[in-house]
Order: C-alpha cells, then sequence, then structure tokens
C-alpha cells in the first residue's frame, strides 16, 4: 500500500516514516480494539507524535522487544525457563537505578529494601550451583 | 549456575529496564502510549527483518519445521496479549494493584516448568527461594 511521507519527516528517515504509514494505515481501518487510532482519522500523525518523541519510541522498540527479546530468549535456552525468568524480571532494578540518575527520582526505604531483595534473590539463583 | 550465566539475564533485564525511561522520555514530548508502542514494535520488526535479509538467514527462517514454529508464534502471542490485558487492567483497576500482580510472573513460570518441563528443568528449592526474594522485591519496586 502506498503511502505519502509525512511532512516534516525528511530528516528522521524510514523508521518515521514507517511508523507514521502505520498510524495512517490504522487510522483507515478503524478497529475496535484501537479506538484512539479511529477517533481521529483526519488528524495528520506528525501533529500527534513529535519526531523527537518518535525518535525515544524508536529506541525502546530496539532495546526492548528487540535486543531484550532476543537476550530473553537466549537466557531460556542457557539456563531454563524456570531460572532465567526471575532474573529477566529482575529488570526493575536496573530501571530504579537508572530513574535514580537521569529522572533525579530520590531513593526510599521501600525502594532500597526492594533493591536488596532483588539482588538477593539474584544471588541465591547464581550460588546455589557453585556451592 | 555459574557468573557467566547471569549474563544473558542481566542484558536482557538492563534492556528492558531502559524501557520505561524511554518511554517516560517520549510521552514528555507526545502524550501517546499506544502510537508510541506502535513505533517501537515497527523499528523492531524492521531491524529483525534486515538482520535475516542481509545475512542470507531468510530461508533458514522459514524452513523453520511447523511444529517449532508454533511454539514461537505462540510465545509473541501470549506476550501481546500479556501487554493488552496489562493496558486494560491499568484502564479499570488501580496501577498499585496492577504492577505487583504482573510481577508475580516469574512464580507463574516456576509452577508452569514444574509441571510441564520436568523432564528438562529440575527446580530446586534454591530456585523457589531465589524467584520469591526478586518477586517480592520487584513488588516492593513498583508498588
Amino acid at each position: 500500500m502506498g503511502c505519502d511521507p509525512c511532512p516534516g519527516t525528511q530528516r528522521l528517515g524510514s523508521l518515521h516514516r514507517l511508523g507514521c504509514c502505520i498510524v495512517r494505515a490504522a487510522r483507515q481501518y478503524p478497529s475496535p480494539f484501537l479506538p484512539c487510532f479511529s477517533a481521529s482519522a483526519t488528524c495528520d500523525s506528525t501533529q500527534v507524535v513529535a519526531p523527537q518523541a518518535a525518535l525515544w519510541f524508536v529506541g525502546v522498540g530496539l532495546l526492548g522487544p528487540c535486543l531484550g527479546r532476543l537476550f530473553n530468549y537466549m537466557s531460556v535456552a542457557r539456563l531454563g525457563a524456570a531460572r532465567a525468568t526471575p532474573l529477566v524480571n529482575a529488570s526493575p532494578l536496573f530501571t530504579t537505578l537508572l530513574a535514580l540518575v537521569f529522572l533525579g527520582e530520590h531513593i526510599t526505604l521501600k525502594i532500597l529494601l526492594g533493591m536488596l531483595c532483588v539482588v538477593a534473590g539474584i544471588a541465591v539463583l547464581t550460588g546455589q550451583r557453585r556451592a | 549456575m555459574s557468573l557467566s550465566d547471569l549474563l544473558y539475564p542481566l542484558l536482557a533485564a538492563l534492556c528492558y529496564s531502559t524501557n520505561p525511561i524511554m518511554v517516560k522520555m517520549g510521552l514528555r514530548i507526545s502524550n501517546e502510549p499506544l502510537l508510541g508502542a506502535t513505533i517501537g514494535m515497527a523499528a523492531s520488526t524492521v531491524v529483525y527483518a534486515a538482520y535475516f535479509l542481509l545475512t542470507s538467514q531468510m530461508r533458514d527462517l522459514l524452513a523453520v519445521p511447523p511444529r517449532i514454529g508454533w511454539y514461537f508464534a505462540l510465545a509473541g502471542v501470549s506476550s501481546t496479549l500479556g501487554m493488552f490485558t496489562f493496558f486494560t487492567a491499568l484502564e479499570h483497576t488501580s496501577a498499585t494493584i496492577v504492577a505487583p500482580l504482573v510481577s508475580a510472573a516469574p512464580l507463574v513460570t516456576l509452577l508452569l516448568s514444574r509441571l510441564t518441563l520436568q523432564e528438562t528443568e529440575r527446580i530446586t528449592l534454591f530456585d523457589v527461594l531465589g524467584t520469591v526474594l526478586i518477586v517480592a522485591g520487584v513488588v516492593l519496586l513498583v508498588s
């Protein structure tokens, strides 16, 4: 299906234009599961998602569903589902550390306790075979 | 389990952990979660497709036996359903209830592994203890 490049996106390359095309296609075929796509059929996608925001979302896609999933599958292949899943699900530990550093969020007693529990859990899972 | 076994799961955790930060950065500029998720998934699909095309492995991908392919397809569908039900739950219930419940997923995986993967995975008391500690910690972090 043909799709005109969205105005104002020439500098952002094909990924953002692809995002525009998907949004536009979704709006042309309204779905009951995606009410916000069909709610504003005349709205141009570039007016909804700013180019800078689109770049952040592309980064999210590359790190999460792309690399994150790949490493997750490699973990399950190596450790098994039962051991890999809790380790991969320890990601809020890193999110908290990143939020403390980059978003300037404050550490509370609950957060500190949570981080200690996660680290202890990782240590228990890791240490059992070496013991 | 050795320390080197931690590499891939922790890399996965690190990749996933950047998501909320980057999502927040994007949403600060354009508050459109669904469109943002669509753009992210499209970018991921493009990279996977490009990798297989550039390394001439597209034929290998298509040659995966259907019986095995279905398992991966089901994994993708259940993951997408999980996202959909997560957002639906957030529409109807407080995030302080939804987030801790979702964080308990490894306990369900542990149970399902015990029931369905007995031949390939042996679950020890340390596995249970480690999983419970991680889940408890994550619940504290997200609630």
